[in-house]
């Protein structure tokens, strides 16, 4: 018996996930009023509106990244999603005069082909040989990007892309373009699609078979789990909704380049605001991104005007350090290791 | 008078498989009728996981033929095998640690074979899963914190809830007390009752002679002696393979 | 000119395989993977630079100095990874990752996002019976990086301490049973690893321009030539380096320098896919239940 190891006892007769659909709803829904509520309420100033709206965002593509993590793989490429999604949209805009919202759709399905290559070409890879992978393969869309001039504007970024436009929903008048208030409620919608994704990966019957791919695969293959179907389908997932993010930013912001939008900082993001905030709550990414994005921006900004980034690296260290099991318990990918901490007794 | 014999569950022909180089099982072959309970005996690496390794859908074999229920399944996934209706446990428990012992069941039982009639509430055939095995009392403790022999436990309640027909046992009995083997043997006969065909890894001999109708003894990959009990324990070959003094095979090529 | 190609993939490969060694020791004895490691090259050629540049130390003075610093870093790196629980090579890489983004940050702060470039002073040499041109700091990259791999080569096959290093490359287990300090192997090897790293920040500094991005690529570099060595080989280290220079050198002359990261990136994911398991965990035999 592993040694003064106390019996978890989760509730049987609840729900599906044997209680912690309970424990991840109300959080939830309590950050959620937080955040509809908070702005009329406030009144806040325009960079707080700018910060929390970005907070929402970046929170969005850490649960976005968590998706893949929860299957039981360490991506350090996201990035590669994001900066195709914002040149698809970038691009589709500038070429075709799309209306923005079918230009990020354009994005978002770029995004999801290259995951699609991931799936087929890293399908047998695991732990640190797949970090590796997919760091690198952020490199090869940036560098064709970077030198293809003549298609994308190289190293010059793509400028100019339209704003978003304004919607007039019956009566009320969504300016997405210039109103920062309805920027903030964009972002927060968007955090509310990819949460509500996230929140299946973690309670529903598809969740259980990502749970059990995650604590071991073979095991879950020798019980009628489709083991590489779930991990495509969190993949593709996960591809989408990042380029979906990539889509938004670039007409957000107005113009992109490919070391901004391939930046090994957007690969990084998501671990560190999943790490720091928690894995596997519905709402723990969120909460990285709640705290540590303001904090950055707000506070580091002005202590480190260059260099502010490193607040992320720091947590990524700390977080790493005392967090009794590391990634390991998160991933436990290797069994046998989580094993020997178990059992050893 | 003829007797009807049951039909062919698994039909295994020639079967050839090569890892790094070696070859692990060569030419073997086999049937098992529905209803029978088989015994794979043989020393250390004769090649009786990779046997059931092979069956379930994680090696590939580079030669041979298997059927079950006249299909072909070689080269299935292991998921499709197994809701074809064919399980397995794992010599070494593999159980999901975090979740809950009722949770490893539940996984089983919503993955598994698709049930031909409508499922009763799923938490409450888990128990009863657990009740056959003798787990139900640890039903809600994490499955990571059972001793070893639970552990083995959870891995047959765990085969069980995806609604096989036909179960590998890998060695269930090994290192068990005699009570332990004694409830072992019971708990087999008690799913050959429930309409089971079973294929047990018996490596120590523990369960054979109670329990199998027929025994197929492997040693350096191939089969050297299929029978009654009686007559393969007895066998001169089998019993020098078990005291490690049959001539080496080496490792001379199979052609794939 | 295809002898010039040859030349410059030779001194750019022999750098290469300088950059590799400090890595592959480090992974080899302790399996720690280190993301920071182009980005403690790029520390020291920044402080080459500011040696150099700021304070008018001649080039050759700035090694001890960087060497020093960088095996203490190294020395304070070991005793952090020590903290690092299972799985060690998937929680070092991603605590060195960390590490990287902090360091990037903090040479951004500290040295600003420009590039600086350490000059290369000296002519080339444009010898008669070669129609080759060597430039003094191909010269120099020749000279320090085969000097530097073949002090690391001596020490691990004629000293004790470079056999016990290897010992625990091979077989951590057994070198710890055969009486071989394993920990105090490993701090030898953050060490040794430091003084390598030194080593190559001036170098880099000289060959290519310093900025605090830059390490990234030189960790790629690093991390491919180890995988295709192997763990332990340094002969293989050097025929690594060389080929990645020829690739690299190649397709410079072909298409231009900026496609370099993409041939790298796509080079380090084949090999990656030729060895999912193996390499990363020293053994080369496909692993079973």
């Amino acid at each position: 018996m592993a040694a003064g190891r106390a019996d978890r006892k989760p509730n049987a007769n609840a729900a599906v996930s044997s209680g912690t659909r309970s424990i991840d709803l109300l959080p939830s829904a309590g950050v959620l009023l937080l955040l509809l509520g908070w702005p009329p309420v406030a009144a806040p100033a325009d960079i707080y509106l700018r910060v929390f709206g970005l907070a929402c965002f970046y929170g969005a593509l850490a649960l976005a990244w968590n998706l893949v993590a929860l299957t039981g793989l360490l991506s350090l490429g996201h990035a590669a999603f994001f900066g195709m999604g914002a040149y698809g949209a970038a691009l589709a805009d500038h070429y075709w005069q799309l209306p923005p919202f079918a230009a990020i759709g354009i994005g978002a399905i770029l995004g999801a082909a290259y995951g699609g290559l991931w799936m087929a070409t890293f399908r047998r890879l695991r732990g640190a040989a797949f970090a590796l992978a997919t760091l690198a393969s952020v490199e090869i869309p940036k560098v064709i990007i970077d030198n293809w001039d003549a298609f994308t504007f190289g190293s010059l970024g793509v400028v100019g892309i339209s704003r978003l436009p304004t919607l007039d929903l019956g009566g009320r008048v969504l300016d997405f373009g210039t109103s920062l208030t309805a920027q903030y409620y964009l972002l927060l919608l968007f955090l509310v699609v990819v949460g509500g994704f996230h929140f299946a990966a973690l309670h529903s019957r598809w969740g259980w078979a990502i749970r059990a791919v995650r604590e071991d695969e073979t095991a879950a293959a020798a019980l009628g789990v489709n083991v590489p179907a779930v991990r495509a389908q969190a993949l593709l997932l996960s591809a989408l909704l990042t380029a979906l993010g990539g889509g938004l930013y670039a007409h957000l912001m107005g113009l992109i380049e490919p070391p901004l939008v391939f930046s090994l900082h957007l690969s990084a993001l998501p671990l560190v605001l999943t790490i720091f905030g928690g894995r596997y709550r519905a709402f723990g990414p969120v909460l990285g991104a709640l705290v540590l994005y303001p904090a950055d921006q707000l506070l580091f900004h002005r202590w480190l005007p260059s260099g502010h980034a490193l607040l992320y690296g720091l947590v990524i260290v700390i977080a790493l350090l005392f967090c009794p099991r590391g990634i390991a318990a998160w991933l436990s990918w290797n069994r046998r290791s989580a094993w020997k901490s178990k059992t050893s007794g | 008078m003829a007797q009807l014999e049951p039909p062919i569950c698994l039909e295994i022909e020639d079967l050839g498989v090569i890892l790094d180089d070696r070859p692990v099982l060569r030419a073997v072959g086999f049937q098992l009728r529905r209803g029978e309970i088989v015994s794979i005996i043989g020393p250390n690496g004769a090649g009786k996981t990779t046997l059931f390794n092979v069956l379930a859908g994680r090696i590939r074999p580079q030669r041979g033929r298997i059927r079950y229920w006249g299909e072909d399944i070689r080269g299935w996934a292991p998921h499709r095998i197994c809701r074809a209706g064919l399980a397995r446990t794992f010599q070494i428990a593999r159980p999901f640690a975090e979740m809950s012992v009722l949770e490893n069941v539940l996984i089983g039982l919503w993955f598994g074979k698709p049930p031909t009639e409508a499922m009763p509430e799923p938490r409450r055939q888990a128990r009863e899963l657990l009740e056959l095995v003798g787990l139900a009392h640890k039903a809600a403790t994490s499955a990571g914190a059972l001793t070893l022999s639970e552990q083995r436990r959870l891995e047959v309640a765990r085969a069980l809830s995806t609604r096989p027909q036909l179960l590998l046992l890998d060695e269930i009995a090994a290192g068990l007390s005699p009570q332990a083997v004694n409830q072992a043997v019971e708990l087999i006969l008690a799913l050959r009752e429930r309409g089971l065909t079973l294929l047990v890894i018996d490596h120590f001999l523990n369960l054979t002679a109670k329990v199998s109708d027929r025994l197929v003894a492997l040693d350096q990959g191939e089969i050297i002696a299929a029978g009654s009990p009686s007559r393969v324990i007895q066998n001169p070959e089998v019993i020098a393979a078990y005291l490690g003094e049959r001539e080496s095979r080496g490792d001379e090529a199979i052609e794939p | 000119m295809w002898l010039q190609l040859l030349v410059n993939a030779f001194s750019l490969g022999s750098f290469y395989a300088l950059i590799a060694l400090g890595f592959a020791l480090i992974f080899g004895v302790t399996h720690a993977f280190n993301l920071a490691h182009g980005e403690l090259i790029i520390l020291s050629g920044y402080l080459a630079y500011s040696l150099n540049v700021g304070l008018g130390v001649p080039f050759w003075g700035v090694f001890p100095p960087c060497m020093l610093v960088l095996m203490a870093l190294m020395a304070a790196l070991h005793g952090l990874l020590r903290l690092v629980k299972e799985p060690f090579e998937l929680n070092s890489l991603v605590l060195t990752f960390g590490l990287a983004l902090v360091l990037q940050n903090l040479m951004l702060w500290g040295f600003g996002a420009d590039y600086k470039l350490l000059a290369a002073g000296g002519s080339a040499f444009n010898p008669s019976w070669l129609p080759v041109t060597v430039t003094r700091t191909q010269l120099v990259l020749i000279v320090l990086s085969l000097v530097g791999t073949a002090a690391v080569y001596l020490l691990l096959t004629r000293t004790y301490l470079g056999k016990a290093l290897r010992a625990t490359i091979q077989q951590r287990e057994a070198a710890r049973l055969a009486g071989i300090q394993v920990q105090r192997m490993s701090l030898a090897a953050f060490g040794m690893g430091g003084l390598l790293i030194g080593l190559a920040g001036p170098l880099f500094g000289r060959n290519a321009y310093l900025h605090p991005a830059g390490g990234t690529e030189a960790t790629l570099i690093a991390i491919i030539i180890t995988i295709f060595a192997g763990v332990g080989k340094i002969r293989g280290i050097l025929i690594g380096g060389w080929l990645l220079g020829l690739v690299e050198s190649f397709t410079a002359w072909l298409v231009g320098g900026s496609w370099r990261e993409l041939v790298s990136a796509v080079i380090l994911i084949v090999l990656l896919l030729k060895w999912p398991q193996g390499v990363l965990t020293g053994n080369r035999t496909r692993t079973l239940p």
